[in-house]
């Protein structure tokens, strides 16, 4: 196992491992932390151009459907 | 039931005396619907996720307006807010944070909300919440009034009862809000969905008698909550003292149904409700098995109005 370098720069935590953490355990910069991330998630997104943003098809559980829904009045 | 109901009558059991937009929905909408989800209570896990979700979101916006109106800025109320929410989503036996199991509701999904939802309208909303005279915001504000219908079987006087997210202020008028969560677009066909609608109805209604102020009307403050956004919308939901007057007259009529069909002990299907009915899985099999289906499918909750918060 090698030491870590002296010179490395200490991690921000990143925000899965604030996500996991026991939030009483959580100083208020860690918070902090998580709401900055938020938005910068949301600038980021704001950003994007109007196409590349993720869509989702409307879930349909087909199982479920029968020709009684097709031809409901 | 699964343990006593205090919204129900000691003398009849299965009459509500309580009643709330949840209950009184149910039942409008199918008396079997309303058999199996408040006198029973069975609901789907799904449900479970909504509602859990939904009663955070409205926790959490509840301790930053509190926070606000105990002059903290925003950035603490927030804080507040997020700590709270973080608290409250970690199951500390299992040493882990809250699994729904759901790609759009879920804590993750929650915290980014909460936090575009109120960066957007915490420091700059044109509704100013309304300040009651003990200095506190008038946010989750519990009613309770007497209706002057009573029950046949009973005697008992029927009450109608619920939660106000909150009541605000907008160009010199007050108007109650609620705030929704949804997986749904905003379209105009998400808001159209409320009117009619009973909450939309039963509220305001409520809202001018209890609060003893000229409600101007009701507002859907709505939480589009995607995989990778939150997107929110608002629109007032027009209300009439006349449409609110006609939805009272009405509901003595479901009351007194509700009472027949409490006294035959039958909840008949209305088989013309069942699209995109929880239960539809369930009524769909013989009467004789569906139990065994319900065991499987279904987990049980108390819906108490004189006690639950939180709608979906």
């Amino acid at each position: 196992m090698t030491e870590p370098s002296p010179l490395t720069e200490a991690t921000v935590d990143s925000l899965e491992e604030l996500f996991a953490r026991d939030p009483l355990k959580l100083s208020d910069i860690d918070i902090d932390k998580i709401i900055e991330e938020q938005r910068a998630q949301r600038k980021r997104l704001a950003a994007m151009p109007e196409k590349t943003r993720a869509t989702r098809a409307k879930k349909v559980d087909l199982p479920e459907l029968s020709a009684g829904d097709l031809f409901n009045d | 039931m699964t343990e006593p109901n205090s919204s129900f009558s000691r003398q009849f059991p299965t009459v509500q005396i309580a009643w709330d937009s949840t209950s009184l929905g149910a039942y409008k909408k199918c008396p079997r619907f309303y058999e199996l989800s408040i006198i029973q209570g069975w609901q789907t896990r799904a449900q479970s996720v909504d509602l859990r979700f939904g009663i955070l979101y409205h926790g959490a916006t509840e301790r930053y307006d509190h926070a606000r109106a105990q002059g903290q800025d925003h950035q603490t109320a927030l804080r507040t807010a997020i700590r709270w929410t973080l608290e409250q989503t970690w199951e500390v036996a299992l040493g882990r944070a809250w699994a729904s199991g759901d790609n759009n509701k879920n804590r993750g999904t929650l915290v980014r909300t909460l936090v575009w939802y109120l960066d957007q309208f915490g420091e700059n909303d044109p509704f100013e919440t309304v300040i009651l005279a003990n200095g506190k915001p008038a946010v989750e504000l519990s009613f309770r009034m007497d209706l002057d219908y009573k029950s046949h079987l009973t005697g008992e006087q029927f009450i109608l009862c619920g939660h106000l997210d909150r009541l605000a202020n907008f160009q010199q008028k007050t108007y109650i809000v609620d705030k929704k969560t949804t997986r749904h677009t905003l379209s105009t066909d998400y808001f159209d969905q409320f009117s009619p609608d009973n909450q939309f109805s039963l509220y305001p209604f409520a809202g001018r008698i209890v609060y003893k102020v000229p409600i101007a009307g009701i507002v859907c403050d709505a939480a589009q909550v995607a995989v990778t956004f939150s997107r929110f919308e608002r629109q007032q939901i027009p209300r009439s003292d006349e449409q609110l007057d006609e939805w009272h007259r009405e509901l003595g009529f479901w009351l007194t149904a509700a009472q027949l069909n409490a006294r035959t002990g039958h909840w008949p299907q209305n088989d013309k409700a069942c699209f995109r009915c929880h239960f539809r899985s369930v009524c769909s099999k013989p009467p004789s098995v569906r139990e065994q289906w319900l065991q499987a499918g279904f987990v049980k909750r108390t819906w108490d109005p004189l006690q639950a918060r939180g709608d979906i």
